[in-house]
């Protein structure tokens, strides 16, 4: 009968359990990751070193090419580049610098006496790269999606944000949303998902087949309206999410 | 629950995870080694997972492990569907040996039993009685519904029966 089958089962299973020496693997997981730890720093260094040489003689370069190193103007030869109008010290960087400060002046600057501006408003503002007319430069490598989480705009959904890949691209309208990212591993892609249960934590795993092909992720959020799929394949990582129509 | 730490986690759901990533991979070795590198991912996500849910760390230990398994082998597939495999009845009590009774080589043949079963009874054989969930939390680890797991075990022990029923476990 099932129950003896149930019994024959257990009675296995306690076997199979007493023959797993957990505490060995346990020590063994500590053993590795300390391992991994330690190559990472390595690397870190290395290849840290590296990028600090690259960096100095990129620098150098730059100054070089400024006009300091050969005599050159520095104002006629500045390239049309937001890092070198930035760095030259002889080009003004905001208009405070290219007018003068109101304690310089002892007045309001010339834009804001031209355009009538309110000065509590004007003196508020952040100093972003718009405030200071120098143009906004993406950081290299990471495709501006560091600090900002995801966001389907069409039905104000938001994604947890994705610090990795190389580059990527979205797209979405009301059904769906669609972002693409490159060069993503398996921790990213397995970290992706537990930050979307973390922000979700309603999330509903759903049935679905392993694919051989790609490693495969299906959850439902927001009380199952919401269908995302998560795929990694060849280093490829498609973030989809679907509404879904009652 | 409070916040985990990678002790209690270690200590909740090393045995689960071990018997997961055997059920994919059929083999000792390399159980333990997903197992392990389940656990390197617990201790570089910790922050991320320590207010999770138990239900919610579950699932993820779960995922990551079978997702390790896939990619580890490449070839996990779900090679039957459940309704491909016929309901057996279960062989009468006297065919079978009594548990007490069982030596190792018995055990080697049931455990040989269990490993040839196809892949989504396999699983679930193994994170019931070797992992010891319970059926609804098979269902939620699975994403389906508790009637489905019962189902596929009801098969599961039909098909254990008849292979150990054609070997030398009867007696």
């Amino acid at each position: 009968m099932a129950e003896k089958m149930d019994e024959i089962l257990r009675a296995v299973a306690d076997r199979a359990n007493a023959g797993v020496d957990y505490a060995a693997m346990r020590s063994g997981t500590l053993k590795k990751a300390q391992a991994k730890e330690l190559a990472l720093r390595k690397n870190i260094i290395r290849y840290g070193s590296v990028a600090a040489a690259a960096v100095l003689l990129a620098s150098f370069g730059i100054g070089a090419l400024s006009g300091g190193f050969f005599g050159m103007s520095a104002k006629s030869e500045a390239p049309d580049n937001a890092y070198f109008a930035v760095q030259d010290p002889a080009v003004p960087e905001s208009e405070e610098q290219l007018f003068g400060s109101e304690s310089a002046t002892g007045g309001s600057a010339p834009t804001e006496r031209a355009n009538g501006g309110d000065d509590r408003g004007d003196a508020a503002a952040p100093s972003t790269p718009a405030a200071t007319g120098a143009p906004a430069v993406e950081p290299p490598g990471c495709c501006g999606l560091d600090s900002a989480s995801l966001y389907w705009a069409e039905r104000a959904l938001e994604l947890p944000a994705v610090s990795f890949g190389k580059s990527s691209e979205v797209e979405s309208d009301g059904k769906h949303y669609l972002l693409v990212v490159t060069g993503c591993t398996e921790e990213d892609f397995d970290a992706y998902v537990a930050l979307i249960m973390e922000m979700y934590p309603d999330a509903e795993a759903q049935d679905e087949a392993v694919q051989s092909c790609c490693l495969s992720n299906t959850l439902k959020i927001v009380g199952g309206q919401y269908r995302v799929i998560v795929t990694l394949s060849d280093g490829e990582m498609r973030i989809g999410v679907r509404a879904i129509e009652n | 629950m409070p916040a985990w730490e990678f002790d209690s986690v270690y200590e909740s759901f090393s045995r689960m995870v071990y018997w997961t990533a055997y059920g994919a991979l059929k083999s000792e070795s390399d159980a333990l080694d997903v197992s392990q590198e389940v656990f390197i991912r617990v201790l570089r996500h910790m922050k991320k997972l320590e207010d999770m849910s138990e239900a919610q760390l579950k699932s993820w230990l779960y995922r990551v492990t079978v997702n390790l398994c896939v990619d580890g082998k490449r070839r996990l597939k779900r090679e039957v569907l459940a309704d491909e495999l016929p309901e057996t009845p279960v062989s009468s009590e006297c065919e079978l040996l009594e548990p007490a009774a069982m030596n190792a080589e018995t055990v080697r043949l049931v455990r040989g039993a269990v490993d040839s079963l196809p892949d989504i009874y396999r699983e679930t054989v193994t994170l019931h009685y070797f992992s010891g969930l319970q059926y609804e939390e098979i269902a939620a680890l699975q994403g389906v519904s508790e009637g489905t797991i019962k189902s596929r075990m009801s098969r599961a022990k039909g098909r254990l029966g008849e292979l150990l029923k054609g070997g030398e476990l009867h007696g």
